[in-house]
């Protein structure tokens, strides 16, 4: 039985089964009419495959565009104001003082890692011209940034263990917090130790923590 | 254990409203525009179209880098930024016009796709060029830039049934331009 036509598509596209896409070379070597049907076919995708996937604008767009990035950006700046509900303030009262020391570790672990959004951005030029190229940089800053966010993650789950008075669930809270709190350092630790931008990251860090006076970037964490 | 909601870190939203350097994504912009514009161009078969997509492109990659989280290659993620922008322009370009839109002149697209690209094929770029854009898309998603059934059937918000026959109808649209 000859090759339909949907299934010389279908293979001229590669999108049979692996065990389809063999059963119909074996047919195509043996019958010459689903061969010549399916020729002209195979040239047309081969040709299509084959063309160029960049091309040059016949004028420079950096310029119009960053200006309007620039416009982006100012929008972007207009602050908002959170309002914080009555028993959010209640709660914050309330906050045990290990609870308290947990949010700021989220706080300062959000600010160092999460800085990883910055770089991606472009607020750490630095960075960027550190890197290889620009798409290392910003997939670095991206793992960073990932790592961040599950330690922040782990924290919340953590306080919300130990809040239930459950020491086992608590116990098992912090060692997931320690693991992804471990994971996040040793993204951090794989920018360069002379990195500008790892270090502002320390420096806003704990500036956060502890203030301007202590501001100065810690050595690197060892393990 | 109680269901009490832990704090949530006030700042967690902080890096997103900082300011960004624009100077730096100038260098992304180096690094990538060219395959951008070359989905635009192919997608509208016009130019002036395409420049302002490709810079709409961009825009959208600056805001939306804060959400990248390199679950794939960056260069990647940037293509199915210009795809997916690309395709949402055509769809209310041809919703304004009522009607679907095949390329005005062929021959002058394909002049300057062979400006911007000079190492293509001229005869195929006019092929593409002359098709009903709805068949355009579905044989340069996949003949050209390699997705696959399902994913343009997602992208496009269509069947996989439709994309099938409107990529078979494309093929062999082009094979017929070709052969004269």
């Amino acid at each position: 039985m000859h090759l339909s036509d949907d299934d010389l598509h279908d293979y001229a596209g590669g999108e049979l089964s692996p065990r389809r896409m063999a059963e119909a070379a074996a047919h195509l070597e043996a019958c010459d009419a689903c061969r010549a049907a399916a020729a002209p076919l195979m040239a047309l995708t081969a040709r299509l495959a084959a063309l160029p996937r960049a091309g040059d604008t016949a004028a420079d767009l950096w310029p119009a565009l960053h200006t309007r990035l620039a416009e982006e950006e100012r929008s972007a700046q207009v602050p908002v104001a959170r309002v914080i509900s009555l028993d959010e303030r209640r709660t914050r009262r309330m906050m045990p003082a290990w609870a308290a020391h947990a949010a700021a570790a989220a706080v300062v672990f959000t600010l160092g890692f999460g800085g990883g959004r910055l770089s991606g951005t472009g607020d750490a030029a630095a960075m960027l011209v550190a890197a290889d190229t620009v798409a290392t940089a910003v997939e670095a800053a991206a793992r960073v940034q990932r790592a961040g966010t599950e330690y922040v993650a782990a924290v919340a789950q953590f306080v919300a263990f130990a809040r239930g008075g459950d020491s086992l669930a608590a116990a098992r809270g912090r060692q997931a917090t320690l693991a992804a709190c471990y994971g996040a350092s040793r993204e951090l630790t794989r920018l360069r130790a002379d990195d500008t931008s790892a270090v502002r990251l320390f420096r806003t860090a704990a500036t956060a923590l502890h203030g301007p006076a202590h501001a100065a970037p810690p050595p690197p964490p060892v393990f | 254990m109680t269901a009490t909601a832990p704090p949530e870190p006030a700042l967690l939203d902080a890096p997103a409203a900082a300011p960004r350097d624009p100077a730096a994504f100038e260098a992304l912009y180096r690094a990538h525009y060219r395959h951008v514009y070359a989905v635009t161009l192919r997608m509208t078969c016009d130019v002036s179209r395409a420049e302002d997509l490709t810079q709409e492109v961009f825009v959208r990659v600056w805001q939306k880098l804060p959400t990248f989280r390199g679950d794939s290659a960056l260069s990647t993620w940037i293509h199915t930024v210009a795809v997916r922008t690309t395709l949402q322009n055509m769809r209310s370009e041809s919703r304004r016009e009522a009607r679907v839109t095949t390329t005005d002149d062929p021959a002058r697209y394909a002049a300057e796709a062979r400006r911007a690209m000079p190492e293509t094929a001229v005869d195929l770029e006019r092929a593409i060029a002359a098709l009903p854009s709805g068949a355009r898309s579905v044989l340069l998603l996949h003949d050209v830039n390699g997705y696959r059934y399902h994913e343009i059937a997602e992208m496009l918000g269509v069947s996989l049934g439709t994309v099938k026959s409107q990529l078979n109808r494309a093929r062999r649209l082009m094979m017929e331009a070709l052969e004269r």
